[in-house]
């Protein structure tokens, strides 16, 4: 038996930031959010001039976040993006399902952090109340992956076409192979990888594992062909 | 019918087998002495690691895989509710967890206790299994304890011996038990049996031999350091506590070896060249990127033990690695070919990038950066005769200048010393002959 609120200390997309970085960095995509649209009109106006095809698919926001003019946020007053992350087409952040006694955001989103296309980030739902889901810096999140967890921690590596049930806490440097499928109210620790429906336990990575994925996250943010997972890839 | 995918693997081979095999190299064989032949387990898959898994000893200036390591754990804790247990009442649990975290019998996955009348319900959250109402759990104490205890209260009865039998040889006689201590034995569980028993307890004080299927208990796990066998050096030391991912040491390949990538070549059928006739070996050439992981320049010497391939530029210095993970270092850090997605920055740097001058190009080098090279290397192979996957072991002689002014000691601070490591790499590549493979529709 693990509730959900058990352990959030610790955990969460601002570990690593020191406590007045990050309370910039959500000013900072406060204002980006306010900014967005303006920045849309701004985008549609050069659309016509030098810009290239595939850059025009993306909007860039002022912290560097990338999102698919394609992707599908919703609520986006109470969604949090801390920067430099990337929004694939027809990635659904359902910002919306919030709290209507609460202004706080309901969906917090780290750096770096990469939402593949036609993945599905929806706040859990427990007794008519939703609840905010916590993701943090250097995160992957594959294509067709939906995620209803109370938090995932920094440096996670999600799969293609995984299944996060509701109120699951995925810690620090976690891999979850394709396919996964992790039950409701699941903790996966440090160090894991997990593969299968339910999920298994079938590694324990190694120390590289959060710079491995740091940099995956970093590189395929800027643009760069990462391949496949270090500790993704067959024998 | 379409060509078998290409793949590429890069492996990193570590000594520690080979050194055990001949432990003490004779003085007078000088420093090549482990590296002047080709070690027996070069191709040995348990010799073969990912750069990623191996730990890299700086006093040793080798590379340590996990069979090569000492581990010493520094920490016990539950991986469902992250609390940490000291080592002695981790051994009177038997490395369980005994608080409220219980797994299914049926999938594995955890199981929520809900409150109902003066009991707990159990109920796993993936599959359908319940409790059975017979097992009765007290408010007052830990679930977890409670399981414990009953299967405790059951292991007399249920010997480990017997288990051992039932699982090893099913053709032993069978134990003598008495109608009441009669236990299922799960035929599934025959190929590893657990030192802990059955999910399966009889219930207490009842006349029936009613069998009850109790929660399984979460496994503890451990953080561990580990330190180098040799000269007992820490190679990485945690942080004990559950929910950190810190270090307070970490020496990994991954930040002093160099890194590999095979990249294919762009013009599929290139060099099958009409004009070659069959009998004369042809080939392709592959390109090679490797990239300084340290932050000092290196000099490079490759050599290869597989007769098939050519290597245009055996020697090569590559740049220092810098330490900043900016978007663009790390543009820079890699060849224009590995950019899939344009952006203001790739177009900035692609602009501002030099351009290998002449001299370089005779030099055999195909391309490079900051950190990096691309070198050509040529796979040629018979006609006819392709193989799907090649090995291709590579030795590198690393040499670079380390500065060894954290030794207090030393007169001059700014004195530094040269540093020669040899690794042998082995590239693997699978879907070959979809490359070389001759394409009769095109010529």
């Amino acid at each position: 038996m693990v509730k959900p609120d058990e352990d959030e200390h610790g955990s969460g997309p601002s570990q690593k930031q020191e406590a007045a970085g990050n309370s910039a960095i959500r000013n900072n995509t406060v204002n980006s959010k306010k900014t967005q649209s303006a920045a849309q009109l701004a985008a549609k106006r050069a659309r016509g001039s030098q810009q290239q095809k595939q850059n025009s698919e993306y909007i860039e926001t002022e912290s560097g976040n990338r999102i698919s003019r394609k992707s599908a946020i919703q609520g986006s007053r109470y969604i949090v993006l801390g920067g430099k992350s990337l929004i694939e087409h027809n990635a659904v952040l359902r910002g919306d399902l919030h709290r209507p006694d609460s202004n706080g955001p309901v969906i917090a989103i780290g750096r770096y952090t990469i939402l593949g296309a036609k993945c599905s980030i929806t706040p859990p739902l427990k007794s008519e109340t939703r609840y905010p889901v916590k993701i943090g810096s250097y995160v992957h999140i594959g294509e067709n992956t939906s995620i209803q967890a109370a938090s995932i921690g920094s440096h996670v590596y999600i799969g293609n076409n995984c299944d996060i049930g509701k109120f699951a806490i995925i810690k620090e440097a976690v891999v979850i192979e394709d396919n996964t499928v992790i039950p409701p109210f699941t903790v996966i620790s440090s160090f894991s990888k997990v593969s299968g429906s339910p999920a298994k336990l079938v590694e324990e990575l190694p120390e590289s594992a959060d710079d491995v994925i740091e940099l995956y996250t970093r590189r395929l943010y800027a643009g760069i062909d990462v391949g496949i997972l270090p500790f993704l890839e067959a024998d | 019918m379409s060509p078998p995918e290409w793949r590429s693997k890069v492996r990193i081979f570590c000594a520690c087998q080979v050194l055990q095999e001949n432990p003490a190299p004779n003085n007078t064989d000088e420093s090549d002495a482990p590296y002047g032949h080709i070690p027996s387990t070069l191709m040995k898959p348990w010799a073969l690691h990912k750069l990623e898994y191996l730990y890299f000893c700086d006093h040793c200036k080798s590379t340590k895989c996990k069979q090569c390591v000492t581990q010493e754990v520094i920490s016990r804790f539950c991986p469902s509710c992250l609390y940490e247990v000291t080592e002695s009442s981790a051994r009177a649990s038997s490395n369980k967890c005994l608080r409220n975290c219980l797994q299914c019998p049926e999938c594995g996955s955890s199981v929520v206790a809900s409150s109902e009348g003066d009991t707990y319900k159990l109920n796993c959250n993936y599959c359908s299994w319940k409790n059975d109402p017979k097992l009765k759990l007290n408010k007052k104490v830990a679930i977890g304890l409670q399981v414990f205890n009953l299967y405790k209260e059951n292991e007399g009865s249920y010997s480990r011996f017997e288990q051992i039998r039932g699982s090893v040889n099913s053709s032993l006689p069978k134990p003598v038990t008495s109608s009441l201590t009669t236990f299922r034995m799960n035929t599934n569980t025959k190929q590893h049996f657990e030192p802990f028993p059955e999910p399966i307890i009889r219930v207490i004080g009842s006349t029936d031999a009613h069998e009850i299927v109790l929660p399984k208990l979460v496994e503890l796990r451990g953080k561990t350091s580990k330190r180098c066998k040799v000269c007992r050096r820490s190679l990485t030391k945690p942080d004990p506590r559950p929910s950190s991912i810190k270090f307070r040491n970490k020496s990994l390949a991954f930040n002093f070896l160099p890194s590999l990538f095979i990249e294919k070549p762009k013009n599929v059928p290139s060099i099958q060249n009409p004009l070659v006739t069959s009998s004369i070996t042809s080939g392709q050439t592959f390109m090679l990127t490797i990239t300084n992981s340290l932050p000092s320049k290196i000099q490079l010497n490759i050599s290869t033990s597989q007769s098939l391939v050519t290597l245009i530029a055996p020697q090569v210095e590559i740049g220092p690695n810098s330490d900043s993970w900016d978007e663009e270092s790390l543009i820079q850090a890699v060849p224009f070919s590995h950019i899939s997605r344009q952006t203001n920055v790739t177009r900035r740097v692609f602009m501002e990038k030099e351009r290998p001058n002449p001299s370089s190009t005779m030099s055999g080098i195909h391309d490079k950066g900051p950190n990096w090279v691309t070198v050509p290397i040529e796979i040629s192979t018979l006609n006819g005769n392709i193989d799907t996957s090649l090995d291709i072991p590579l030795f590198l002689s690393i040499s670079y200048e380390e500065s060894v002014d954290e030794v207090e000691h030393v007169t001059k601070p700014s004195s530094s010393k040269l540093v020669r490591i040899g690794v042998w790499y082995v590239l693997t590549i699978h879907g070959l002959d979809g490359i070389i493979a001759n394409n009769p529709e095109d010529l």
